[in-house]
């Protein structure tokens, strides 16, 4: 028999670049995690220790922007949110992997989709905006 | 008609239930559209993270679709993928481009997109904001003036596409 799907999770995702945080915020969604959204370890740390929020995980970018490195953050994590499970990506196809990982153990227990998809849709648009079509204004 | 591009769209696969395929965007569809999607699709750009938590939290709960940018630099890239958006809500004060100039932007790309300013501040310069919203703000209030402005641009689109 398959295991019941469980609550709502809150997931964190912190990533400095809003293309790829997007999307990988949109995946976790996807599968039923309620996202919160980081520029930044700093922005991450107002949630981390502020918020109020329960945190199940955390997927960071291991290069995110901020005050604290990445590292440094999940330091701080460990203390202020023990029960969180605590992911550094290194790049995007790392991070597509372990956000698919999060939903097999997630709400629904299930991946959404494969996240290879993800990786070449996000590729896809880093190269338009590398190639002017996308701009960051 | 030409595709724009021809990708995976975690987006567009979810909402069309198209998962596990790849579906093509083309340009006729990346635009918002009445009935394109099952939910209306809102660009929120607010710097302060606990401000954009709670305000997307409450937009998700009344059944939008909310992407989120930390500011105007962001928001314009993700315009720029022509991802469907039916409305912009911005902060007005924010490092760098404020929501002023960012409503500039945000027009020359999609002058049909509604912004809605979000402000506790009154700014009497010239904007292209469709309307301002006082912070602090109720959110059945916010709700009930986002339903008010999404719509424009499907009857804009609507119009487009009957006289075409």
């Amino acid at each position: 028999m398959a295991p019941e799907p469980s609550a709502i999770q809150h997931v964190l995702v912190v990533d400095g670049d809003v293309l790829v945080r997007h999307v990988i915020s949109d995946y976790l969604r996807s599968c039923g995690y309620r996202v919160v959204e980081g520029a930044t370890t700093d922005e991450a740390l107002v949630i981390i220790e502020q918020a109020g929020i329960s945190l199940d995980a955390m997927l960071c970018d291991a290069e995110a922007p901020g005050s604290k490195t990445a590292f440094e953050m999940r330091a701080i994590a460990r203390v202020k949110q023990p029960q969180a499970k605590l992911i550094l990506a290194g790049n995007v196809a790392n991070a597509a992997g372990k956000a698919a990982e999060l939903c097999e153990e997630g709400p629904q227990l299930k991946r959404p989709y494969d996240p290879q998809g993800v990786v070449n849709y996000i590729k896809r648009i880093l190269g338009a905006r590398e190639n002017g079509r996308v701009s960051e204004g | 008609m030409r595709p724009a591009f021809e990708e995976y769209s975690p987006c567009a696969s979810r909402r069309h239930g198209l998962q596990g395929t790849k579906v093509t965007v083309t340009e006729s569809n990346v635009v918002a559209g009445p009935g394109e999607y099952d939910k209306a699709v809102i660009l929120l750009v607010e710097d302060d993270i606990l401000v954009r938590f709670v305000t997307a939290d409450v937009l998700r709960e009344a059944g939008f679709d909310v992407l989120e940018a930390v500011n105007g630099s962001e928001a314009l890239a993700l315009i720029r993928t022509g991802h469907p958006l039916d409305l912009v809500i911005t902060d007005l004060r924010m490092p760098g481009m404020d929501g002023i100039e960012l409503t500039s932007s945000v027009k020359l790309l999609r002058a049909n997109l509604p912004v809605m300013i979000l402000s506790s501040h009154l700014d009497d310069r010239p904007h292209l904001a469709d309307t301002f919203f006082a912070k602090p703000y109720q959110v059945d209030e916010l709700v009930a003036a986002v339903n008010r402005l999404i719509g424009a641009e499907w009857r804009q689109n609507l119009q487009q596409s009957s006289t075409s």
